[in-house]
């Protein structure tokens, strides 16, 4: 009899069903995305953040660094990206001008310094080199330069200029395998560039510095700062709109639901004038709402996952990917909002007699 | 007779009027709050950005190559050209003058400290510009270079106090206080510097007029750091400016992308060249529009939420008055006064409870702006009437389909309650 009743009331009176449904599940969509959104964020903002280039640096404090020092940072920090470089100070061109020439992984560069603007190409085999901004104002173009270092001379075929802003303008930069063969140095500076929230970069820093006891770890401090700070705003911000629209979505809810068991007195006086408990009576309004709910937030939650990806998709160029601890959230709160929503009026109509509420008045 | 029902009905109804008013006012609020918050966040982020430091240099054109390793100068600093520190104040007078927030000059030299040769910077921490005789501007590291650390006091700008920075001080085992001759000169240490960058780590960073008394080098400065707010840079920001014609250049000019105040600057420094620092000037933009782009959707989000709301209430309201509706349809009125009666009080509500909107998503917007930025965020009166115009649309909405459905019954059916 209970679930006749119930499921008769969904059947026969759907648009009423429907509207109190439609609610649900735009409220639960809404917050779904929202929160979603709101525990991908830092991994989306920081990943924007990388792009301002490495967050530490590893230095040695003389000579070198071990050679199997690229092994050792993967393995205290698999996802970390890691540009090595050395510098020789050598003379170029005819008035032996001084000149800083950087052997550096040229691969990871083009990939990770993207505001490096290279006009021309990367080199790809040995001998071509990158020419600064600057230093390319001073040479012959497109001509092979030979650069001295010590009494070692190297001939760089120049195949792009770099263009950055920065100290990079008046440097060139050529393959760590060519500066090695021509000066014999070894890399002695490492970009790290290491994803995460800011407290899980310090952790990364402080265990490099642990393991490379002979280098000086540092982190770069005008990135991490900035970083904090706008991220601790954004998410801030964020949590404010999840909550504010949250509880407006949650109120709606409530309204709604209120409204469509108010409407139904009559149903209510006649099952009471023939003779049902209160009990009885306040079960099946409550577990009609409860059935609402529970559908309304499955559904809502499916639509709120594909908004999330979506707007990440749009936003970020990378899906957000859907939250299951914000599942028994969203479910939760929808049910207490249904329980919420049906017990409200129900408490209200007990009073009223049934003979009142038939007669209409 | 139709306008004493629309007033009776607001002065009978009130607890009704009022729920659905509470329901529109809350809407509108939020959707207020959440645009400004929209509209500004770009702006309070690219501020928050400036943390980054400068993103426009300007060096003297004929300057040679800078050739420094980790900080090291390997060229004696005395080669190449120089920048007039009385020309500095021209920054604040070109056209987007008023976007500079700050600029740092920097003049670097090596000096003897305490018998060893060290490197020195000279800048300016804090110091006092006059612009115009009646307008002057604070700027200086303080500013631009906000991740500058210093344990102990800050120098004086016309002071002979210097910063030592932190790996020289370990170097030269000397702390805050001491005495330290820098060419034969005593100068007490005001502060150790730490920044991150051996670049000052390294070297004493001393007030700009200080460092050139000492090299000898009156009214120079060898690059100007320039912190600015931009506009980030999309196709058209990229264009030469030299191929642009006249109309187009005038647009281009007008728009503060970075590279258009460093062109701005190099027309007001003869002799110098500005640039803007990619890594600092794309990223920001790239940056500045996923977080704006985000705001622009979340802001979305708080429409349709208000918009939800406020239709449900709207429904409500009216289906709770449709045995009104079929007494005054019995009493003969036409199906178009009552719809009539019943959309001009529905925007009564609606202008009433958007104003009350306005005014509370006002003070959110200025609270959100205080607890995030420490600013307020001022929302723009212009915003009102596309308030009201909302709220209107929305209450309209949400009440157009309930009374269409009670206008659809016959009056004896609802008045015996037989709708359910």
């Amino acid at each position: 009899m209970f679930w006749r009743l119930l499921l008769r009331s969904v059947r026969l009176r759907r648009s009423h069903s429907l509207t109190a449904m439609l609610a649900i599940v735009v409220a639960a969509a809404v917050s779904t995305a929202l929160l979603n959104l709101y525990a991908d964020l830092d991994a989306k903002l920081t990943r924007e953040f990388r792009r301002f280039g490495g967050n530490a640096l590893v230095s040695a404090r003389e000579g070198s660094l071990p050679v199997d020092v690229i092994a050792r940072l993967k393995q205290i920090a698999p996802e970390t990206t890691s540009i090595a470089s050395g510098y020789a100070a050598a003379r170029v061109g005819e008035e032996a001008t001084p000149i800083v020439v950087v052997g550096t992984d040229l691969t990871t560069s083009a990939q990770s310094n993207t505001w490096w603007s290279v006009n021309g190409r990367w080199p790809r085999a040995s001998g071509e080199a990158l020419i600064g901004k600057r230093v390319a104002q001073s040479l012959p173009p497109n001509t092979p330069t030979k650069v001295v270092y010590g009494d070692r001379t190297l001939t760089l075929i120049p195949v792009g200029t770099l263009s950055t802003g920065g100290t990079e303008d008046s440097r060139i930069y050529i393959s760590l395998a060519d500066l090695a063969s021509w000066t014999g140095l070894q890399p002695n500076t490492i970009e790290l560039s290491i994803p995460g929230a800011p407290e899980h970069v310090n952790d990364v820093i402080h265990q490099v510095a642990v393991s490379l006891p002979k280098a000086d770890v540092q982190a770069v401090r005008q990135v991490v700062e900035a970083e904090t700070k706008v991220l601790g705003k954004t998410r801030f911000i964020l949590f404010l709109s999840t909550i504010l629209i949250s509880i407006l979505v949650a109120l709606c809810v409530l309204a709604t639901l209120s409204a469509s068991v108010l409407e139904r007195r009559r149903d209510f006086a006649v099952m009471k004038a023939l003779g049902s408990s209160q009990r009885s009576l306040n079960t099946v309004f409550v577990s009609e709402s409860l059935l609402l709910g529970t559908v309304g937030a499955l559904v809502g939650y499916a639509l709120g996952c594909g908004l999330s990806s979506w707007i990440g998709y749009v936003n970020f160029h990378a899906l957000v990917i859907p939250r299951l601890r914000v599942f028994p959230m969203v479910v939760a709160s929808s049910l207490v909002i249904a329980v919420f929503g049906a017990s409200l009026p129900l408490l209200r109509l007990q009073k009223i007699e049934p003979a009142v509420m038939l007669r209409g008045e | 007779m139709f306008f004493r029902l629309l007033y009776q009905s607001f002065l009978r109804q009130r607890r009704r009027k009022l729920l659905a008013g509470i329901a529109i006012a809350l809407g509108m609020t939020i959707a207020t709050a959440m645009i400004a918050v929209g509209i500004d966040i770009g702006d309070r982020m690219n501020e928050e950005l400036r943390a980054y430091g400068a993103n426009i240099v300007v060096y003297p054109q004929e300057d040679t190559l800078d050739v420094q390793i980790g900080g090291v100068r390997l060229k004696p600093s005395s080669a190449g050209s120089y920048l007039h520190e009385s020309d500095l104040p021209k920054l604040k007078h070109i056209f987007w003058g008023h976007n500079i927030l700050g600029f740092s000059p920097m003049l670097p030299g090596s000096v003897k400290v305490n018998g060893k040769d060290a490197k020195i910077v000279g800048t300016y921490f804090a110091k006092e510009i006059a612009i115009s005789p009646d307008d002057s501007f604070e700027t200086g590291v303080r500013k631009t270079h906000t991740w500058w650390k210093v344990q102990g006091e800050w120098p004086k700008d016309s002071g002979e106090e210097v910063l030592v920075g932190s790996r020289l001080a370990a170097a030269q085992h000397v702390s805050v206080g001491q005495i330290i001759a820098i060419h034969g000169e005593n100068h007490r240490i005001s502060g150790i510097l730490q920044t991150g960058s051996q670049d000052e780590e390294d070297a004493i960073v001393a007030p700009l007029a200080l460092v050139q008394r000492l090299l000898g080098k009156p009214d120079q400065v060898h690059s100007v750091f320039v912190s600015a707010l931009t506009k980030p840079e999309d196709e058209f920001a990229r264009r030469d400016p030299r191929s642009l014609s006249p109309d187009l250049l005038e647009k281009w000019s007008c728009s503060p992308y970075a590279n258009s105040i460093a062109f701005q600057i190099m027309q007001a420094f003869p002799g110098a060249k500005a640039e803007q620092i990619r890594k600092v000037a794309q990223n920001e933009g790239l940056l500045l529009s996923r977080i704006s782009g985000l705001m622009i959707l979340i802001t979305f989000f708080a429409l349709v939420a208000a918009m939800l709301s406020i239709s449900a209430a709207m429904a409500t309201s009216v289906l709770e008055r449709r045995a009104e509706i079929g007494v005054m349809r019995s009493l003969g009125a036409t199906n178009s006064a009552i719809a009539a009666l019943f959309v001009l009080e529905a925007t009564f509500l609606a202008i009433a409870a958007g104003m009350v909107g306005f005014l509370f998503g006002t003070l959110l917007a200025r609270m959100i702006g205080n607890t995030v930025f420490g600013s307020a965020i001022l929302v723009e009166p212009v915003l009102l009437p596309f308030i009201l115009l909302l709220a209107i649309v929305v209450t309209l909405a949400g009440s157009g389909a309930a009374i269409g459905r009670a206008l659809r019954f016959s009056p004896a059916a609802i008045l015996r309650g037989d709708v359910a």
